[in-house]
């Protein structure tokens, strides 16, 4: 397949002949397409629970199980797989070599989608850590990792073997993907195993919730935004025919984004029992986040100007129009609901669920839908189906999204001015949560039919790029590429020692010595600091000869050390946040007041897990007059302290649960358990009375309480010996007491067990003697 | 203790700071590519992803396009 061919100059220039491996590119096109349907179809059908309670047909169908699923199928089964294709197919053209590792990008694809398949089991099945978009247990985490090990290794192998020295702005995206992800699943899945698919998350309260969000906003940040940018700068220009519009643009919103993007996580977490500086850290990089990503979609838009005559025509070029724009709308309103006023009207209601979906539907779908229209005519050597089916594709998601996202922007913002309605004397206006519930019920409705209109748009794809595949046969590109001599390269000290790394380097000593010197010298580096950023800045433009290689430029052909600078900027964000908080948290005196579960208290909370309870109900009263008026007073750092992992939840379809303790009576519980609509009336709750015969395992508990001890959650020896007989014990009290007023239940039920750790929430230190366990709950 | 330390320090002041800096910069540097010199310094890095596959996928593909726009018109 090689030839060498003698060129005017006396060195031999080498000319190869490649074949793509294109092979793997239709598979995850094809296992994308079939996963988007399976996620959207699951979404529908919890946007119908939510509507219409009666559709919680089973307990492994109920939403608190399902909406897990729903999420880590369209994130990682769809988008996943969809990245995965635009990553390959791109890739080995724009470094103009084959993927290095047939059996590599084999493994890659039939390990991730046997850990979909696994997630898509167990999730269900209620086998969760109950971390919102990392549910999967320990061995899934396992697999997670080593498979992105696999993907890591044959991209960048390929990158070693490339004949393209430059590395395109697209390939950058990618690198910062790769690293990005494999770092924030590894430490936020840190857990102790118990059993086979059973592990507490090592970090606490606090401590999780920081780390949690921290992978949680950067899964959308580095899987859902970071490789979609680099498959937009290399499929827009294609699909339009020109150039991106500025390269130049391209350097700054990538390095701008991949820095600032770590810092914005605790955003998810304002008013929280958080400490203040984390917050204000959240907020303000979020806000900054505005501008490189309205840049990226500049850039993205502007490279359209000219070709708009296709746009209207092209089915590809209209969807990345259109996903372009809802990316630009996603990312104003992401650091407008991160501005602390707006989030306190905004947090834990639908308002976020539109932004999500804004994001998801209109920004990752389209892209989705464009690609997919562009690439499988190529992939199968034909010519598109249908136009005009895929042009009602467009139109009927377009629609779809917009019912969807208006629904929930009305829907978020009345329940959101509901809950903080307050008569002149400070009194609830509406001081029963059902009722802000019934209010935004008809919402519920619109939701439903712009999700199920989405959901007939994929359908339509399915079935065009199904018939399209099939009038084609699978071929496979091929380019002729000139290998080029690596002697041309740059000395690695020029890149690693160059004029703006050694600006950089400089501020950052600056900015790092405010942390050792008093207030007044802190002003004076502040300004020191900003004259030597905007100088050097001004230095480094002015001295730029035309025609001279820039530093970017050389670094561009050095996948290494652009590597390298990536880890750089993507990890300082998070030391800097995280570690300050694991330090203080761990030491702060105000932690006196935490409260361990008791063994059976510990066993109800492993139901509320598995039953996804968190996905509907917070467990913490923000720092707002109007959340304690309804909830109680607000939670404080220490009250989830030893929550492995914490519960703070980021939605509240129902009321928060942080001091639901001593509210009711356990028969309240029990009633509720049963049949919400018993206790609440116009509750959308499933109903739980299989809780009721479901029977715990005592011969487990031991092994819990143990495993908590290792992670830090100070049981005693004894507590732990007696574990299984304090919580039949406890059992026994709160089933008498249910036994009392007419409600059969036995001690080891689920049911009890859950009633007993709600019952402890909120509740001051519960008395742990092993010879009387812990009964401060039960007497209710 | 440590939280009324963060919560009260002039340090928060900084990301304030830095928002203001990073926006400032940010908006010049978008202006400027904007400006002709830029748009004249086409980036030859810029032209990789247009490079076409050479068969047979890409002659197909190319075939694809032609039908499609004289369809519509």
């Amino acid at each position: 397949m090689s030839a060498e061919t003698e060129t005017n100059d006396s060195a031999p220039l080498r000319q190869e002949r490649i074949v793509y491996n294109d092979a793997v590119v239709r598979r995850f096109v094809a296992a994308s397409v079939i996963f988007a349907i399976v996620a959207m179809l699951v979404g529908v059908i919890v946007a119908l629970q939510l509507a219409w309670y009666p559709a919680n047909a089973a307990s492994f169908l109920s939403f608190g199980r399902l909406r897990p699923l729903h999420t880590n199928a369209a994130i990682f089964a769809f988008i996943g797989n969809m990245m995965f294709a635009g990553i390959y197919y791109s890739t080995q053209r724009l470094v103009k070599a084959r993927l290095a590792s047939d059996a590599l990008s084999s493994i890659h694809f039939w390990g991730w989608q046997l850990i979909i398949v696994a997630a898509a089991v167990t999730l269900p099945l209620g086998y969760t850590q109950g971390k919102e978009y990392a549910e999967l247990e320990w061995p899934i985490d396992i697999a997670i990792a080593l498979v992105w090990v696999v993907f890591a290794i044959n991209f960048f192998w390929t990158l070693a073997k490339r004949r393209e020295k430059h590395l395109y702005v697209a390939i950058w995206f990618y690198i910062s993907t790769i690293i990005t992800v494999a770092v924030l699943h590894i430490v936020n899945s840190f857990a102790i195993p118990v059993f086979a698919l059973k592990s507490y998350s090592v970090f606490g309260g606090a401590q999780d919730a920081l780390v949690q969000w921290w992978y949680g906003h950067n899964a959308v940040a580095f899987f859902l935004t970071t490789p979609i940018l680099g498959i937009m700068y290399y499929f827009v220009p294609k699909a339009a025919d020109r150039p991106v519009y500025s390269y130049r643009l391209s350097i700054v919103h990538f390095w701008a984004l991949v820095f600032l993007y770590i810092w914005a996580g605790p955003h998810h977490l304002l008013y929280t029992a958080l400490p203040d500086w984390a917050q204000t850290l959240g907020m303000v990089f979020s806000v900054m986040l505005w501008a490189p990503s309205w840049g990226g979609m500049l850039n993205g838009l502007l490279t359209l100007r000219g070709a708009w005559d296709k746009v209207r025509t092209d089915p590809a070029l209209k969807f990345f129009a259109a996903a372009i724009t809802f990316y630009g709308m996603a990312t104003f309103e992401g650091p407008l609901l991160s501005i602390k006023s707006v989030n306190s009207l905004a947090h834990y209601t639908d308002w976020i669920i539109g932004h999500v979906h804004a994001g998801a539907l209109g920004w990752n779908g389209f892209m989705a839908a464009g690609m997919f229209y562009w690439l499988v005519p190529r992939l199968y050597g034909t010519k598109l189906h249908s136009k005009s089916l895929a042009d009602t594709h467009f139109y009927i998601g377009t629609v779809g999204i917009i019912l969807y996202v208006v629904s929930m922007w009305v829907s978020g913002v009345t329940q959101g001015m509901m809950w903080r309605a307050l008569d002149d004397k400070g009194v609830l206006l509406y001081p029963t949560f059902v009722e802000t519930l019934i209010a935004i019920r008809p919402m519920y409705w619109v939701r439903l039919a712009g999700g199920t209109m989405f959901l007939v748009g994929m359908l339509m794809m399915f079935y065009n790029l199904y018939r399209t595949a099939r009038s084609g046969k699978a071929v496979d590109g091929e380019a002729t590429v000139t290998v080029e001599s690596l002697e041309s390269q740059v000395p690695w000290k020029n890149v690693v020692f160059g004029a703006p790394v050694l600006l950089v380097t400089v501020v950052c000593v600056l900015l790092g010595a405010l942390a050792v010197v008093g207030i007044n010298a802190s002003v004076g580096i502040v300004a020191l600091t900003t004259a030597v950023a905007i100088g050097g800045t001004l230095a480094l433009q002015l001295s730029r000869k035309d025609g001279e290689t820039t530093w970017h430029r050389l670094l561009e052909g050095r996948a290494l050390i652009f590597t390298a600078f990536v880890v750089i900027a993507v990890l300082i964000g998070g030391v800097a946040e995280i570690i300050p908080t694991i330090v203080t948290t761990r030491t702060d005196p105000g932690m006196a007041g935490a409260a361990t579960y008791s063994a059976l208290e510990l066993e109800g909370r492993d139901v509320y897990l598995r039953e996804g309870c968190y996905t509907c109900h917070s467990q913490m009263i923000r720092a707002m007059p109007f959340e304690s008026a309804r909830y109680g007073d607000i939670s404080r750092i220490a009250d989830s302290q030893y929550d492995h992992p914490f519960q703070w939840g980021s939605k509240r379809t129902g009321p928060d649960l942080a001091r639901v303790g001593g509210k009711y009576p356990n028969l309240w519980h029990y009633s509720h358990m049963r049949d919400p609509r018993a206790t609440s009336p116009g509750s959308n709750m499933p109903p739980y009375a299989f809780l009721v015969d479901a029977k715990v395992d005592f011969g487990r508990t031991q092994d819990k309480l143990q495993a908590h001890k290792t992670i830090g959650v100070p049981y005693t020896d004894t507590q732990i010996k007696n574990a299984a007989a304090d919580a039949r014990k406890q059992g026994g009290m709160i089933a008498k007491d249910l036994h009392d007023q007419g409600a059969e239940v036995a001690p080891d039920s689920e049911l009890v067990a859950l009633a007993a750790y709600l019952q402890h929430l909120g509740q001051p230190p519960t008395v742990l003697e092993p010879k009387t366990p812990a009964v401060a709950a039960a007497g209710h | 203790m440590y939280h009324e330390f963060f919560a009260k320090s002039p340090l928060l002041a900084l990301p304030i700071l830095a928002l203001v800096i990073f926006v400032a910069v940010f908006a010049l540097i978008v202006l400027r590519t904007f400006g002709k010199k830029e748009r004249e310094a086409a980036s030859a890095a810029s032209l990789l992803p247009l490079e076409d596959d050479e068969h047979p996928s890409a002659a197909a593909a190319r075939v694809s396009n032609a039908h499609s726009e004289g369809r519509h018109e």
